[in-house]
């Protein structure tokens, strides 16, 4: 680690505090480790995103602002465990309040200290070794928003190659869409369902007993259509299997 | 454009449920997307020229005036005529006008979207003109009285048995004609070769139309752009009203990443750059052959409309179809649930851009933002932006429905008090951990039942991530 | 006003709304300025040529003189069992002296001049429809594509090279140009020298039926290139 940072704030987003804090607690481990002060400001909710994508951005503003407010007191990198919430705080809280007096300045300066989890590890960072051992046939599948919004090509992988003891699976289509894209799941889920179970058949297809990925909710998503299809394959977030020792 | 009474679930519904749709979406999208992806990978200077074909794109549009004015005038030096329309009806007049003053009998058309949008057509033949598709894909839709699915495979829905069953029907077609694919295209080539020899007008569209030198170019792989605008004496170019681009050079880098974003081709078979009718010297043909007179409508219909909007980034497009055959929803659906011209991320954007939000408020929900069809767009268009943008407009109008704005409003006012939200989701969490098997949910109700029916759905977990901070860290 | 002028005002009284990104008041340039890392060495440009038109189903011929396009357009006319040609004028056609050397053996030149008035135009288009190959010269071709560029003008129709079954091109080889940009850079007359310019890469195609390839659906099923030196 050649970098001067010391401390980051952690926005650990809405699904995983209420739904999958296993996740959160591997990001702060491995944070820690890497002899990092991890400040978790308490107040935090979510960054507004199901708004937004829903279009009833006067809400979403709204959420921004007070997201914006809740990590405000500290100037330290931000890191978020999910590409899709990093794309909307790096990027359309900048848009949404760009004509806000009081915020556009704010919402840009977030914006430029938040990362997504693998990013911040391996592009800030410069790490890419972690020590970890796990077990295993493991796939990834790429998120839509970390792949295409923020660029998250290689940082997992990267990341991944690293960890002794498993043994990666080339998922096909890893870079398709599994159909989840929020309420779009709700709204339209017939089509959502369809989606997802071309990248169900892929998974199994993949030979892994465990898909990764950057995003709980993606991966909520595909695990709830495996275990709909009484799949055994384990779903985990990627921080869940860096952090195994 | 007619909104028919069968909703957009009730299309998609169907369309989920068609075997031979969802094979022949498979093979098509998956074949168009490698074929794409090799092609592109096959050219060094792929990258930079998407971004140069971006820049000229959006130099042009930033400057539509002036180039149009540019063209109408290079046109008429060479001899062509320049039509304007605003309106669907006022290009079909225009149209109608030409063939009737002229005594048009049989009209041979060559792909064109405009046209559909226009409803030319219906047009043409209530003034009792033959009007045949010459596009083998096209005609095909003609024949079954479809309408196309794709911008660049208009019948990939269709089995070579339904084209068989078709011919049989509307063509006469003996056993023998049907063998394989190529005797039905040898038939299909006999039957549409009198329609060329016969044909008083040509109709084309127009890929792309340069400024310069007032040409039309037309890109085909059939051949039939070529006869359509060669063997009839009239000749009418179709145009909507972005088409351009200013140089030669310009189009140049266009046709680069045209045909191998569409198909994964190099190059379509036929690219023809029409500039002016045959050439006359002194009131005489010098040119042997080609049309006597060649006429250009200019049409509008709505594209001002979305010009002067947040949504004038997509008459960037060049119509290549490549973010339709990359879409999820689209290799699920296929072109035929949008019940629209324009199909897939592109054709949700343009659709309600030239028709209105309201009765096509359901095609910027149909996506999941993936963001595929901005990554394969050789011009780079931000597709999803403009979706986004789309759906806060709903909003604004109230198309969404109630029980979305009334829990969203509610979640609002959680989100930003963090007790209410905190008090909210344990009580969530509590219900969740009750009626969940193993961590699962089966069935939720009301609105998201939607989720249910595909997935299991996981219980809230019974500490969150902030309560065990909370508690281990004492704070 | 105008239609035109309504027209035009329309678009200028909406561009100040419109979110174009990326869009810069001056034309954003040539593009001659790129490197080509594709473009091919001036030593292979036919064998590039040739491998691009063959993989799409086109034959290439090299030849020395005009003795062995007599040789060919004989086999090819042969294996077709005909006699006649739909052709450019022979002063358009590299090499011609083949042209006085077939005719001495019976082949018929055909010219396609269509009359003007629309009776005769069908009647002539009829005619000409029967004749089951046409001979045109190139102005051009593009190795990485293996098209050829085709611009109509006096003695030189569009039909031959779109109407029958079969269509021969007599190519001059120092007319290969490396690709599309190549061309046009060498060509900027290209466009408006005649009322057409087409780029012909290999045989008309088709795949609108279950993505099956089928060749010769509108424009001919097969193309030859005789490549003079
Ligand atoms: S939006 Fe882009 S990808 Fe889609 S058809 Fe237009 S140019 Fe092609």
């Amino acid at each position: 680690m050649t970098t001067d940072i010391k401390t980051v704030q952690l926005f650990v987003t809405c699904l995983v505090d209420k739904f999958f804090p296993e996740t959160g607690l591997a990001v702060v481990d491995i944070l820690e480790e890497l002899g990092l002060t991890v400040e978790f400001p308490l107040a935090q909710t979510c960054c507004g995103q199901p708004a937004f994508n829903a279009g009833f951005w006067d809400d979403a503003r709204a959420m921004a602002r007070y997201t914006i407010d809740v990590l405000a007191p500290s100037d330290a990198p931000i890191v978020i465990p999910s590409g899709s919430c990093g794309d909307m705080i790096i990027h359309h809280y900048v848009d949404l309040l760009a004509d806000d007096p009081d915020y556009a300045a704010q919402a840009r300066a977030v914006s430029a200290r938040t990362y997504e989890f693998t990013q911040f590890l391996v592009d800030v960072l410069g790490v890419t070794d972690l020590h970890s051992t796990a077990t295993g046939c493991i796939a990834y599948h790429a998120s839509c928003h970390g792949l295409r919004g923020l660029g998250l090509k290689t940082q997992p992988r990267q990341l991944l190659d690293q960890v002794a003891g498993i043994e990666p699976k080339d998922l096909p289509g890893s870079e398709e869409c599994c159909g989840f894209g929020g309420l779009f799941a709700v709204k339209m889920s017939q089509i959502s369902g369809a989606i997802l179970q071309r990248k169900l058949d892929n998974i199994e297809a993949s030979g892994a007993d465990t898909i990764t990925g950057t995003d709980v909710s993606c991966l909520m998503h595909i695990a709830g259509g495996l275990r709909r299809r009484g799949s055994t394959i384990n779903v985990k977030h990627i921080a869940e299997i860096l952090r195994e020792r | 454009m007619a909104v028919s009474n069968v909703t957009f679930y009730e299309r998609v519904e169907e369309a989920l449920h068609d075997r031979q749709l969802q094979t022949a979406l498979d093979i098509s999208t998956t074949r168009f997307t490698t074929g794409r992806k090799n092609a592109l990978a096959a050219l060094p200077e792929a990258e930079a020229l998407r971004d140069h074909a971006r820049r000229i794109r959006a130099h042009t549009i930033a400057h539509l005036d002036r180039y149009l004015a540019q063209f109408a005038d290079a046109v008429e030096q060479t001899g062509g005529q320049v039509h304007w329309a605003e309106t669907a009806a006022e290009a079909n007049h225009i149209v109608a006008n030409l063939a009737l003053s002229r005594n048009v009998k049989n009209v041979v058309k060559s792909k064109s979207m405009v046209s559909e949008e226009l409803h030319l057509n219906q047009t043409l033949e209530a003034h009792g003109m033959r009007v045949v598709e010459t596009d083998l894909g096209e005609y095909i839709a003609q024949l079954a009285e479809e309408k196309p699915s794709h911008i660049i495979a208009p019948v990939i829905h269709k089995t070579r048995e339904d084209v068989a069953n078709l011919f049989r029907r509307k063509l006469q077609a003996t056993d023998e004609d049907l063998t394989d694919v190529p005797h039905m295209t040898a038939l299909a080539r006999r039957v549409l070769r009198n329609e060329f020899l016969q044909a008083d007008m040509g109709v084309s569209g127009c890929n792309f139309a340069v400024a310069e030198t007032g040409s039309i170019c037309l890109v085909t792989n059939e051949g039939n752009g070529r006869l359509t605008t060669t063997t009839p004496r009239l000749h009418v170019a179709l145009m909507g009203m972005e088409r351009l681009v200013p140089t030669m050079e310009d189009l140049g880098v266009m046709l680069q990443i045209l045909a191998r974003s569409a198909t994964g081709q190099k190059t379509s078979v036929y690219t023809n750059i029409i500039t002016g009718p045959r050439r006359t010297a002194a009131g005489q043909p010098v040119e042997p052959d080609g049309p006597d007179e060649l006429h250009v409508v200019i049409i509008d219909n709505g594209r001002s409309q979305i010009l002067g909007s947040e949504l004038a980034e997509i008459l960037y497009c060049i119509r290549c179809g490549a973010c339709l055959n990359a879409c999820p929803v689209y290799q699920q659906i296929g072109g035929h649930a949008y019940n629209s011209v324009y199909q897939g991320p592109v054709g949700s954007v343009v659709t309600p851009g030239l028709y209105g939000l309201d009765p096509w408020h359901e095609l910027p929900q149909a996506s999941t933002l993936c963001g595929a069809c901005r990554e394969v767009c050789p011009v780079r268009i931000n597709i999803p932006r403009m979706l986004l943008k789309l759906r806060s407009e709903a909003v604004e109008a109230g198309l969404n429905p109630g029980w979305l704005k009334w829990s969203l409003g509610l979640y609002r006012q959680a989100v930003v008090r963090p007790s209410k939200y905190h008090f909210g989701s344990q009580l969530t969490s509590w219900i969740s951990q009750k009626v969940a098997d193993n961590g699962w949910i089966k069935n939720l109700p009301g609105p998201l039942s939607g989720w249910t029916d595909h997935r299991d759905f996981p219980a809230l977990a019974k500490k969150s991530f902030s309560q065990r901070w909370r508690e281990e860290r004492n704070q | 006003m105008s239609q035109r002028a309504a027209f035009l005002n329309r678009i200028r009284s909406r561009l100040p709304q419109a979110e174009l990104p990326e869009a810069n008041p001056n034309h954003p340039g040539s593009f001659r300025g790129y490197t080509f890392a594709v473009d091919t060495p001036p030593a292979d440009l036919v064998d590039r040529f040739t491998q691009e038109l063959n993989a799409l189903s086109g034959q290439v011929y090299p030849v020395k003189n005009s003795q062995d396009i007599t040789e060919i357009i004989q086999q090819i006319l042969h294996k077709h069992g005909v006699k006649q040609l739909i052709s450019w004028g022979s002063d358009s056609l590299e090499l011609h002296q083949f042209v006085a050397e077939l005719t001495a053996a019976g082949i018929e030149f055909v010219a396609n001049e269509l009359p003007a008035t629309a009776a005769e135009r069908k009647a002539k288009l009829a005619a000409l429809d029967k004749i089951k190959v046409g001979l045109t010269g190139a102005h051009g071709a593009l190795a990485d594509t293996g098209a050829i560029a085709l611009i109509s003008g006096p003695g030189r129709g569009r039909l031959a090279s779109l109407l029958p079954p079969v269509h021969i091109a007599i190519l001059p080889q120092q007319k290969l140009y490396p690709s599309l940009p190549a061309f046009l850079a060498a060509h900027p007359e290209a466009t408006t020298a005649g009322s057409n310019l087409v780029f012909i890469a290999g045989p008309s195609r088709t795949g609108d039926i279950e993505m099956t390839l089928t060749m010769g659906v509108h424009g001919p099923g097969e193309l030859h290139v005789i490549l003079t030196p």
